[in-house]
């Protein structure tokens, strides 16, 4: 279920055939899938299946957020008294609080009274052929490598071509119920495992966490929910494609994760392609829970519209992210994080068990007018409980990038464990790269290690490629990405192929 | 700075009027990153608003505890000089030392920080408001000074007034070259404290080194801030050492306005008992080619904590810059605390930036090895910390001041 803006609270909007919306895209095109246009459609139109009836169409609510709004979102998703209250509740927190003002980042007051937070799902325009995809975009998927038909989907075209008559979705969904694994939208899960979701919802994030996640929780439209019961190792990497169920869940989406004892589980976020929501606010969050040495590793590709280069458009991302661990298990957070306006998310990770690991991987790249204000938080509560944190900020036109993190150590975290590296690269003049880290330590056993870097691509580095035949631009991306490379590392070997693509083509019209 | 104002004060800081405490809302408070650690309930205790004497002695107790340095002298109890204690009778050549009364400028107007470029805070319109006087020092151009100039500060507070605020303002001619020393002590068991700024300005080619020895008793709270503008080729080397005090704050904010100057900062911070030893560290590089290091050490043993923020700013065409940080912590104690924060903002492309931070405790197998060579439990532990305390006293140029700095290290923490 999707929210839409009904006012121009953001900037001027795109018109014509810009202004259109682009669907997640695969990471699965490694494995050369077909899809049916039965598929497609259940792509399109998944909104429905959550038992909306078709007059939603005309079914918007006023803009504005009281309490009624609350209670209408509630309603429509048919949930349960016992969610109404907890939304209720973060509502009334949510009215209390004021927006963070600490980032590093200037941002044009929100009205968040100007919003609407119910709307019919959003309704694309089908188009008729490619020749109608907005050129740039186009250039980009070529750039990236997606295959036609993908494109097709991703770019609301309709796909009249007959493939495998047997649904993927079916087929993984049939595998995954087999091992016990339960992963469905966030509403399914409500309606389908209440109990599950009661116990572990807010349980890492509480409501009145930060304004942000008090807003999503008051009013979050739908999202992804995972459960893997004990000694289960799932059998595949979820990522959203297979969660067809919740595309388009909106501005406000909510995540939720758990791994029982001895489970284990690899999610994918995101996509590649560029994502061409625009002029909107995204406030979602993802709570993990890794019981008993469970594992669960968590990448996202970030590529939301990031506005033009006078900063008009793009999204305003504020993402609460954490999870926690219990006794030896391992939270990972990998992020690539190349769009969006506002980028605002510190994944964290609550190293709550004895001998629990945290790690966090990121590269952030902000180009044309793009802030970023992005890192991690360990919080070592365990005794022997190790984090690791690696960020690589990379700032080019007048981008503005930087590391904000949090590593604390609690008294009763003997033996803990934390090494921090944050290099910043800086390639134009007009650019930013910041890092501020906070350390606090309250253990004398504790050994915490922070380091940083920020410098520029060297010409003499430049030089000695271009003396080998490289051109300026293959350089410079060759450059970049090994800079990148401890973090692509971490990712899922497709994921990883198009990161790499994607911060090329990002970093074009750097060079010089 | 500006920045900082924007954030921390929701008032006017100037809201001072008639006031002798720093009301509630000019006050910083823990959502200001620069006062986070700060025991916000002591400093509402504190008292500024000048003192009504126009001459002060130092307390007879305290006299036998000012340092001995060859050199000029100025004694400022309670904000007061003190004239029979301070030597600033037939100065060096090129050396000229006046006092003044009030404060060293006019009061601070918001709307000028972006004039003097210095972070301003509630403490410092304090002193612009409240401040009781100071001294200026100024070498003049070419000329090297061969012994250091010695500040004291004493304070004994009492009930009414209890925190003087007082200025000194230092300038350092063309190519001249001067050691300057200041020291901070008290007396009494009554709660008060100091709030200081000195204001240092190193024209072309001049070298400063400018060492700060904070030890007042644990009854009191400093507040010292020095702001350094550097010129094109001058040369800053500070050390500060920051003892004393329940709450110690040591701010230097440096600002290299020349081409190629260079600052070097580093300090120690020993901290024991409940004291909690703050410092806040700024090198702002605004001109091309400048070199800054800042390098700072903290032992920290029982309840103490010890905060380091130190940043780095590069601002924009600040190309060339050659900038290092690090913050290395020793935690002695279950119960001690290190808080560090080492910023760095960038907005030049040209430009080798680098921080590193530690914490951690002795080495065990450090101490181990120590013990089987026949060295007790307590004289391994005591060489070790001397080992990674040293570092900064080992950077004091002046002999005469590295040794007396190690002797009062030593008789602190003895």
């Amino acid at each position: 279920m999707s929210i839409q803006l009904t006012s121009n609270w953001l900037g001027t909007q795109r018109t014509g055939s810009d202004h259109r919306s682009i669907a997640p895209l695969s990471s699965k095109r490694g494995h050369a899938m077909t899809r049916t246009s039965q598929e497609i459609n259940d792509l399109a139109e998944a909104s429905y299946e959550y038992g909306f009836s078709t007059d939603l169409d005309t079914d918007i609510a006023p803009p504005g957020l009281t309490e009624d709004t609350v209670r209408l979102i509630s309603a429509k998703k048919d949930e349960p008294d016992w969610l109404l209250q907890w939304r209720l509740k973060a509502f009334e927190a949510w009215q209390g609080m004021t927006e963070p003002d600490w980032a590093k980042l200037e941002i044009a007051p929100i009205d968040y009274q100007a919003l609407s937070y119910w709307a019919a799902p959003k309704q694309k325009p089908v188009l008729d052929s490619m020749d109608d995809v907005d050129p740039e975009i186009r250039d980009m998927f070529d750039k990236l490598g997606i295959p036609l038909h993908e494109q097709k989907m991703l770019s609301n075209v309709a796909v009249d071509a007959i493939v495998d008559s047997v649904s993927v979705t079916t087929t993984f969904k049939a595998t995954l119920a087999e091992a016990g694994v339960i992963f469905c939208s966030f509403s399914e899960a409500v309606q389908d495992h209440p109990e599950l979701v009661r116990e572990h919802l807010g349980s890492v994030v509480p409501v009145r966490d930060n304004y942000f996640a008090a807003l999503n929780s008051a009013v979050f439209s739908d999202g992804s929910f995972c459960y893997i019961p004990s000694g289960v190792r799932c059998p595949m990497e979820l990522s959203t494609y297979f969660r067809i169920n919740s595309q388009n869940t909106g501005q406000f989406e909510r995540t939720l994760i758990i791994a029982e004892d001895d489970a284990h589980v690899s999610y994918l976020e995101g996509c590649t392609a560029p994502q061409r929501d625009e002029n909107q606010l995204h406030a979602a969050v993802v709570e993990l829970v890794a019981k008993d040495r469970a594992e669960i590793k968590y990448s996202t590709v970030q590529n939301w519209y990031p506005g033009d280069e006078n900063g008009v458009g793009g999204i305003y991302n504020f993402v609460t992210k954490r999870g926690r661990a219990h006794t030896d298990a391992k939270i990972s957070w990998t992020q690539v994080e190349t769009g969006s306006a506002i980028t605002w998310k510190y994944p964290s990770v609550i190293l709550q068990g004895d001998r629990s690991i945290g790690e966090f991987y990121s590269v952030a790249l902000s180009s044309k007018r793009q802030q970023a204000d992005t890192g991690s938080k360990m919080i070592h509560i365990g005794a022997d409980t190790t984090s690791s944190i690696i960020s690589k900020g990379i700032s080019t036109g007048r981008g503005q990038n930087t590391y904000r993190g949090l590593v604390k150590v609690m008294r009763s975290a003997e033996n803990a464990r934390n090494y921090t590296q944050c290099d910043s690269l800086l390639l134009s003049s007009d650019c930013g790269a910041h890092t501020i880290p906070y350390i606090e330590v309250k253990n004398p056993t504790a050994k915490v290690e922070h380091e940083a870097s920020t410098s520029t691509v060297g010409e003499d580095q430049l030089y000695y490629c271009r003396q080998r035949g490289m051109t300026e631009e293959d350089a410079m991306s060759m450059i970049v990405n090994g800079f990148c490379r401890e973090v692509f590392d971490e990712l899922p070997m497709e994921f990883a192929v198009e990161a790499q693509r994607l911060l090329s083509v990002s970093l074009e019209g750097s060079v010089g | 700075m500006t920045a900082q104002v924007a954030t921390s004060a929701h008032s006017n800081p100037l809201d001072l009027h008639g006031a002798d405490r720093l009301d509630d809302v000019s006050r910083p408070t823990k959502h200001d990153d620069a006062w986070r650690y700060a025991p916000h309930d002591l400093l509402a205790r504190l008292l500024f608003g000048s003192t009504t004497a126009t001459a002060q002695q130092a307390p007879a107790v305290a006299v036998n505890r000012i340092p001995q340095l060859d050199g000029p002298r100025i004694v400022i109890v309670n904000g007061v000089i003190d004239v029979d204690q301070s030597q600033i009778a037939a100065l060096p050549d090129g050396l000229r030392i006046s006092t003044f009364a009030g404060s060293a400028t006019e009061p601070t107007d918001p709307a000028d920080d972006v004039d003097s470029g210095f972070a301003a805070d509630a403490f410092l319109i304090a002193i612009e408001r409240f401040g009781s006087g100071g001294v200026a020092i100024e070498v003049t151009d070419g000329h090297h000074l061969d012994v250091p100039i010695h500040l004291v500060d004493l304070v004994a507070p009492n009930q009414t007034r209890n925190t003087p605020s007082r200025s000194a303002v230092v300038r350092l001619g063309e190519k001249s070259s001067a050691t300057i020393v200041e020291t901070r002590i008290g007396t009494g068991p009554v709660f008060g404290g100091l709030n200081t700024r000195t204001s240092i300005t190193l024209e072309s080619n001049a070298a400063l080194e400018h060492i700060l020895l904070q030890n007042l008793p644990e009854t009191q709270i400093h507040l010292g801030r020095v702001e350094v503008s550097q010129h094109a080729g001058s040369t800053l080397r500070a050390h500060s050492f920051n003892l004393g005090a329940s709450y110690g704050r040591v701010a230097y904010e440096v600002h290299l306005l020349g081409a190629g100057g260079q600052a070097d900062l580093s300090g120690l911070y020993f901290g024991t008992g409940a004291q909690t030893l703050d410092q806040q560290i700024t090198v702002v590089h605004s001109a091309r080619d400048c070199t800054s290091r800042q390098s700072y050490r903290g032992v920290l043993d029982d309840e103490s904590t010890g905060v380091f923020n130190g940043g780095i700013d590069v601002r924009p065409g600040a190309d060339g810059t050659d900038a290092q940080q690090s913050n290395d912590n020793l935690l002695l104690s279950d119960r001690a605390e290190a808080n560090t924060q080492p910023r760095l903002e960038i907005l030049a492309d040209d430009v080798a930036c680098k921080h590193g931070a530690t914490v951690g405790q002795l080495d065990d197998s450090a101490l181990y090895y120590l013990r089987t060579r026949g060295i007790t439990a307590n004289d391994a532990r005591r060489l070790l910390i001397d080992a990674f305390a040293s570092q900064a006293v080992d950077n004091i140029e002046s002999d005469a001041v590295r040794a007396w700095i190690r002797a009062r290290i030593g008789a602190s923490h003895a």
